[in-house]
């Protein structure tokens, strides 16, 4: 007997994993206050946990549907989370590699006077710890206006699945 | 050693004393309740942002960072600035990287989210390894450090054992203080100390400025004067030197600098006492901004301290410059030493 979306939605946890009831239950749960994965590169261990979520499977319940957008959730999630972390970390360790370098290797360069006895070194130096301040800032912005709904939209669904025991807060 | 009066030297033990008194009084008061494990380490969940963000700072503010890197810049000038920013760019980086995904994890430190996600002995052990030996040699300059100025402080003299003992006694004293404390004790006394700090440094600054009448240019320019080494001051090679071999000493300094300092388990530890995640981004924030804001003052002390105490008297005092923010505040607040 086949149910009506199995062909439209393909089963969220991929065939080959255990089935989720057959999972011990001494692994603690691990959905974190936006149950999203901490470490959202693949350490290996990042597709066991989608059993959490797709506990669900399409062919188990009437909640197929909930599981998928759920999972569209959690990988949007995961990819505004991502995408905010390496903007961020690339434009804060960027310049301060270019910085680092330019003084060893290009000393005359760094030496050179901009205003009186100010070197251009110096100035790149606080010139970065200044920015700093903005760029807390905007990270708070961004993460605020990217990140957090999509959290919020994750935890408020996962909540009535009453999936979510033990939230460590 | 110093040159302090009888009378002023009775008026710092005396003030010592009664900040050790007052501050362990405090931990007491603010301590875990009863012997209650997980309260000890996140005390309560009852630090608000700004004060999880200025005990945060407090520990990343550390006795090392204080005295040597302005120690550095005394004495090396512009490596030291470069150090000065590697040091605030670390938890930068931090709050950037590992912050929210830590404190997600629900754990303490990264050695604790690597066990949880490889569980097993042998990771544990390897975790538990890498930690000793990031935290010993730090713990070794940490109290090196502060024992070095607790005896020019008290103006013990240079005997045998003094300095060691000094070491014994201070070592005792933050034992004392993490252990009757807990999270919430040392959040306590980490806030009191980043607040008298940046008070203070504010205040030498601003001497240090107003010395020099508010041009940065006659600072560098009695700063490369006083270190003895010119425009060699405001450039890098003063403190490892300049062929290619020190060039790369150099540059992976302030790479272990900026990506390690701020991973320690002392400070990954605070951010799980956070209420949740966009508190652990709003103490990040508080935490990066008093940690830059103190770095630029450190940049602005050390100079002063390179062109008002010149680097002679900085290496005869301690090689490694680290009680050139005590001389400095000396000469700001007295007479000027006699310059041959």
């Amino acid at each position: 007997m086949t149910y009506a979306d199995e062909n439209r939605y393909p089963p969220s946890a991929p065939t080959g994993w255990p089935l989720p009831h057959s999972e011990p239950h001494g692994i603690t749960p691990r959905h974190e206050t936006y149950g999203q994965n901490p470490w959202p590169e693949s350490y290996g261990h990042d597709a066991p946990r989608y059993d959490s979520y797709g506990q669900q499977a399409p062919w188990d319940s009437p909640y197929g549907h909930e599981a998928h957008r759920h999972d569209r959730d959690l990988a949007a999630l995961r990819s505004a989370y991502r995408l905010l972390r390496r903007v961020s970390t690339l434009t804060a360790l960027g310049s301060f590699v270019v910085y680092v370098v330019l003084s060893c290797y290009a000393p005359g360069l760094m030496g050179s006077k901009i205003a009186g006895e100010l070197s251009l070194g110096m100035t790149l130096g606080v010139l970065q710890l200044v920015v700093t301040f903005a760029a807390v800032f905007w990270y708070g912005r961004s993460a605020q206006r990217s990140v957090d709904p999509l959290a919020r939209a994750v935890r408020e669904r996962a909540v009535p699945a009453g999936r979510n025991a033990g939230v460590a807060r | 050693m110093n040159d302090f009066s009888s009378g002023t030297q009775a008026i710092v033990l005396v003030m010592f004393t009664t900040l050790v008194t007052v501050t362990l009084m405090m931990c007491i008061m603010a301590g875990p309740d009863r012997d209650d494990l997980t309260n000890f380490y996140t005390g309560y969940l009852s630090l608000t942002p700004l004060k999880n963000g200025l005990a945060i700072a407090g520990d990343y503010i550390s006795a090392a960072t204080v005295l040597s890197t302005t120690g550095i810049i005394a004495l090396a000038g512009y490596d030291g600035y470069v150090l000065a920013v590697s040091t605030a760019l670390s938890l930068v980086l931090l709050m950037f990287l590992l912050a929210e995904p830590l404190r997600n994890a629900g754990r303490f430190t990264m050695g604790d989210v690597l066990a949880r996600n490889m569980p097993g002995r042998a990771v544990r052990i390897a975790a538990c390894v890498v930690t000793l030996s990031a935290t010993l040699p730090f713990l070794v300059v940490q109290l090196s450090g502060a024992g070095s100025l607790l005896t020019f402080i008290l103006n013990i003299p240079h005997a045998a054992g003094a300095r060691t003992a000094c070491i014994v006694i201070i070592g005792s004293l933050m034992i004392i203080y993490a252990a009757i404390g807990g999270m919430r004790g040392t959040a306590l006394i980490q806030m009191i100390k980043i607040v008298l700090l940046l008070g203070t440094s504010v205040v030498v600054a601003a001497l240090v400025l107003n010395r020099f009448d508010w041009s940065p240019g006659d600072i560098l320019r009695a700063a490369q004067h006083g270190s003895g080494a010119g425009p060699a001051f405001l450039q890098q090679g003063l403190q490892l030197g300049t062929s290619p071999v020190d060039r790369l000493d150099f540059v992976s300094l302030q790479f272990t600098v900026v990506l390690g300092v701020a991973c320690l388990p002392h400070i990954t530890m605070r951010l799980y006492s956070a209420q949740d995640v966009p508190a652990v981004r709003r103490s990040m924030s508080w935490a990066v901004g008093t940690v830059t804001t103190f770095c630029l003052l450190v940049i602005i002390m050390g100079t002063g301290a390179a062109a008002l105490v010149g680097s002679r008297y900085i290496t005869a005092a301690d090689p490694h410059g680290r009680t050139s923010v005590l001389m400095l505040s000396q000469v700001l607040g007295g007479p000027p030493p006699p310059r041959a």
